[in-house]
């Protein structure tokens, strides 16, 4: 698989007199994947993923994103167009008077032409549903909608990869559904790569893969099944397992034994049946 | 706050909204100048009639004008009083021994009021139908060929952009701040005007506080899609010249030559 | 204090060319005491309600009374501030409720505010801050260099310190991290049940909503679609997609299983030992059968 993104042995911190917020990280995000990041509060996802399109820059160690390193700083624009984030909050990251010119400054910025611009604009704001609000002010929306644009404003850039730092956490679970399901699409058909920062275990539970956080360090990285078979490890750290593996678990300790771990609720009921025609 | 309406743009399809802003800004700025023309009834009821006319043509509500135009009527007022009383000349009207007024005053008083309500109409109107952005990109196309002789106009409307974009964030973050700190006390619109103005200063510290660490995370969003200044950027807005902003011209030449046949 | 709402209408900017109605003919009485939830898609209008209740909105009709206190369309109520020592509201996005340059002065703001000493103030703080999950340490921090989950954990703090005795959550654990929420949701819980508060919960979680509350308000378009018990409102999953919600994983766990097992399962299944007692009664049941 071809790797996007390499992070060697990373350590940072924001102030000379504070301690450091991450620590040696190393980390690799491969062309095409869905890698989930989690981890408690204050674990240092959201400075992960600065470093990750330049906004920060390693004290530390390297960044390297599709070979360039955002150390130099002639790849900082390079990186900035491939990697696009969705902030945590949607309020600090509006710069337009309106969603059209919201959704339009990326595309601005890259010098694209006027009629291609609109073209990407209603198509994005087609996805994340705000079609009708194009001519709205932006503290005019409410939390979810503003959510929705800032969104609509990355995709419409077309980054290979979008780093959503916890981009649903505003949305109702319809909206949450359907922005994680055109992420999902654009994944699938154009090859996006997408590193969701969450605390939605159910969502984690459905990447490709997982990474740890905890205090600065990665701890662990894996497939979703590998990483929640540490239970006990993960609700040390603050963490906990999605709801079917939390009843498998409560089963198995009844003297239940499953063949092997489920993720999904429709996994977990399947392996009930089996169960059941067992005894 | 929320009565202001310096500044504030009202989204609209009319006439006025669909002007180019170049056309505007031109109109605008020609329109200070020929108020200036104006010196008797009829020239100042002919620029009347303009204002009357643009304001009509751009559909804004009148009440909403009439609502923001209330804190700068008290300003009109004092002019037309301050002519009134000063202004010695012409046939006495009144008399009251201490204070006398003369026709001339009147008239004088009327006329700089009526002047200083005509610009101020036209110039929100300006800013009223316009975006701010829209403003911003007129502008710089205007002063394009200044780039030649080496002025920064780029740089002066990115300054400008930005003040723009910046004043409803925090005009937005002063209320948000309000909200939070009376939801846990304080108080602001209410008691006496010490204790008000007491109040008042704990919100300035955290407003700057947080304005900056807002303007910080704006930058950083900014940054983070791509942002880099003016250098190859293109642009959502479209100017167009069109049939109705040469009507326009023609509108305000006629008045032009029409102040200029009719004044005394 | 007893909370009755009639014939709430908001808008925004009223008057003026922006104005934007977010709430229209609203009544509900939430008695003293109760644990009432509020869910509904974004932009539904749950945070312009909730502003209502401590006079952060003025309505554009109707009344609002809350104890003896009213609040109505174009009257001026003058005991704000009485009001609002009894109401806490822990706003939607923390950052905006963080204003001081330090946690602990933060936390201070109300109490001090509102006449409580210091010291007890200060103790106040002290033992909150814990309570959220942050060590002392962090009082002498600024406010702004935290994480989301951070400044949310401050944001709570601030507000309980005040000792509401009607207390206002807006999507208070969105954010946080799977431990924080269970802790959180337990410490709004415990104080509702020690100190008899009334407590308004607005959240996208279903699962929260459907383990605390006494009784949810489904909002929709600015008005109210739907009203119950947990059991109630989740009793059918379809009517909740359309409003653009969901029930419970527990709830969709039993649903699962009636399906493929062909049994009837009790319905108001909202924790998760209920829903292991629930998979647990069909393992046996298949034991018995053979
Ligand atoms: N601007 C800043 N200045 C100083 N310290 C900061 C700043 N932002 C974050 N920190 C600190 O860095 C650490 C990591 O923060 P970060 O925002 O990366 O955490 P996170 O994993 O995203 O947490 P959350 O789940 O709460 O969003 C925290 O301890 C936080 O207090
Ligand atoms: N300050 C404001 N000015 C004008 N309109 C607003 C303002 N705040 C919210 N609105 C509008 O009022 C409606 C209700 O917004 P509100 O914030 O109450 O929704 P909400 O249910 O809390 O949504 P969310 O779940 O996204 O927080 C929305 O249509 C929104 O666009
Ligand atoms: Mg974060
Ligand atoms: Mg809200």
């Amino acid at each position: 698989m071809e790797e996007l993104i390499t992070v060697q042995g990373v350590s940072f911190r924001y102030h000379e007199d504070q301690p450091h917020v991450l620590r040696d990280v190393s980390l690799s995000v491969y062309k095409g994947e869905w890698l989930a990041i989690v981890g408690h509060n204050g674990s240092g996802k959201s400075t992960l993923a600065k470093l990750l399109n330049g906004l920060q820059l390693p004290e530390q160690g390297d960044v390297l994103v599709e070979g360039y390193n955002s150390r130099d700083e002639e790849s900082i624009w390079e990186i900035r167009r491939r990697v696009g984030i969705v902030f945590q909050n949607p309020d600090n990251q509006f710069v337009g008077t309106s969603v059209r010119d919201d959704v339009a400054f990326g595309l601005e910025n890259s010098g694209m032409a006027r009629e291609l611009m609109l073209e990407r604009i209603s198509e994005s704001v087609l996805k994340v549903r705000m079609e009708d609000y194009l001519d709205q002010e932006p503290h005019r929306l409410s939390g979810g909608q503003k959510q929705r644009v800032a969104i609509a404003g990355i995709i419409a850039l077309r980054p290979s990869i979008v780093i959503l730092d916890e981009a649903t956490s505003m949305l109702d679970p319809a909206g949450r559904k359907e922005v994680l399901q055109t992420m999902r699409k654009l994944k699938e058909e154009e090859g996006m790569t997408v590193i969701s920062i969450t605390h939605d275990l159910e969502e984690a539970a459905q990447a490709d893969r997982l990474v740890v956080m905890n205090a600065g360090e990665v701890i662990d990285e894996g497939l979703p099944v590998e990483v929640f078979k540490k239970g006990d490890m993960l609700e040390q750290i603050g963490l906990d397992l999605p709801f079917p593996l939390q009843v498998q678990r409560a089963l198995s300790e009844k003297g239940y034994d499953f063949s092997r771990l489920t993720l999904s609720q429709e996994e977990l009921v399947n392996e009930l049946w089996t169960l059941q025609l067992k005894v | 706050m929320q009565n202001i309406i310096i500044g504030q743009y009202v989204p609209g399809q009319s006439f006025i909204h669909k002007l180019d802003p170049r056309a505007k800004l031109i109109t605008a700025f020609l329109f200070v100048i020929i108020v200036f023309l104006a010196n008797n009834w009829i020239t100042y009821a002919l620029l009347g009639a303009f204002t009357l006319l643009a304001i009509f043509v751009s559909r804004l509500p009148l009440r909403y004008i009439y609502n923001g135009l209330k804190p700068i009527l008290l300003v009109i007022i004092l002019t037309f009083l301050l002519h009134v009383f000063l202004t010695k000349e012409g046939p006495l009207l009144f008399d009251w021994g201490f204070l006398e007024i003369y026709e001339g005053g009147v008239k004088q008083g009327v006329f700089i009021s009526l002047r200083l309500l005509f610009l101020i109409m036209i110039t929100s109107l300006l800013t009223l139908t316009t975006t701010p952005i829209d403003i911003t990109v007129g502008i710089e196309t205007l002063l394009g060929p200044m780039k030649k002789v080496g002025l920064p106009v780029h740089e002066f409307a990115l300054m400008m952009s930005i003040a723009l974009r910046f004043i409803p964030t925090l005009l937005e973050e002063t209320e948000k701040i309000m909200k939070a700190q009376s939801a846990r006390g304080a108080q602001f619109s209410s008691g006496p005007i010490k204790e008000r103005l007491k109040s008042i200063v704990p919100l300035l510290v955290p407003l700057f506080v947080s304005a900056f660490k807002r303007a910080e995370d704006l930058a950083m969003a900014m940054e983070a899609r791509g942002y880099r200044g003016g250098e190859g950027r293109t642009s959502i807005r479209l100017l167009k010249w069109s049939g109705k902003d040469t009507t326009l011209f023609v509108i305000l030449l006629l008045l032009c030559i029409s102040l200029l046949l009719l004044r005394s | 204090m007893d909370i009755t709402i009639k014939g709430l209408e908001h808008s925004y900017s009223k008057g003026t060319p922006f104005e934007r109605k977010a709430l229209s003919n609203i009544n509900l009485s939430i008695p003293s005491g109760t644990f009432q939830t509020i869910i509904g898609h974004t932009g539904s209008g749950k945070s312009t309600l909730i502003q209502h209740l401590n006079g952060l909105l003025k309505p554009t009709q109707g009344s609002i009374q809350i104890g003896d206190f009213k609040i109505q369309a174009g009257v001026k109520e003058k005991r704000l501030k009485a009001l609002r020592k009894h109401v806490g509201i822990v706003f939607q996005y923390p950052e905006h409720q963080l204003f001081e340059e330090t946690i602990e002065k933060d936390i201070l703001f109300g109490p001090l505010n509102f006449g409580v000493p210091e010291e007890e103030a200060k103790k106040r703080a002290a033992r909150l801050i814990q309570q959220v999950g942050l060590d002392e340490s962090y009082l002498s921090r600024s406010p702004f260099d935290l994480s989301g989950g951070q400044m949310r954990r401050v944001a709570i703090a601030g507000v309980l310190a005040m000792k509401p005795s009607i207390l206002i959550l807006d999507e208070p654990t969105a954010g946080l991290d799977p431990r924080g929420r269970r802790e959180i949701m337990d410490l709004f819980y415990r104080l509702h049940e020690e100190e008899g508060l009334t407590t308004i919960l607005v959240t996208h979680s279903m699962e929260d909503a459907a383990r605390f509350s006494d009784d949810i308000l489904i909002m929709e378009k600015g008005g109210i679609a739907l009203q119950g018990g947990p059991e109630t409102i989740f009793s059918n999953p379809e009517a909740l997609k359309k409003l653009s919600l969901d029930v419970p994983e527990t709830v969709q766990f039993i649903h699962r299983l009636e399906e493929r097992f062909t049994k009837n399962l009790p319905h108001s299944v909202f924790t998760l030992e209920a829903a292991v007692d629930a998979a647990l009664s069909i393992l046996q049941k298949g034991e018995e059968n053979s």
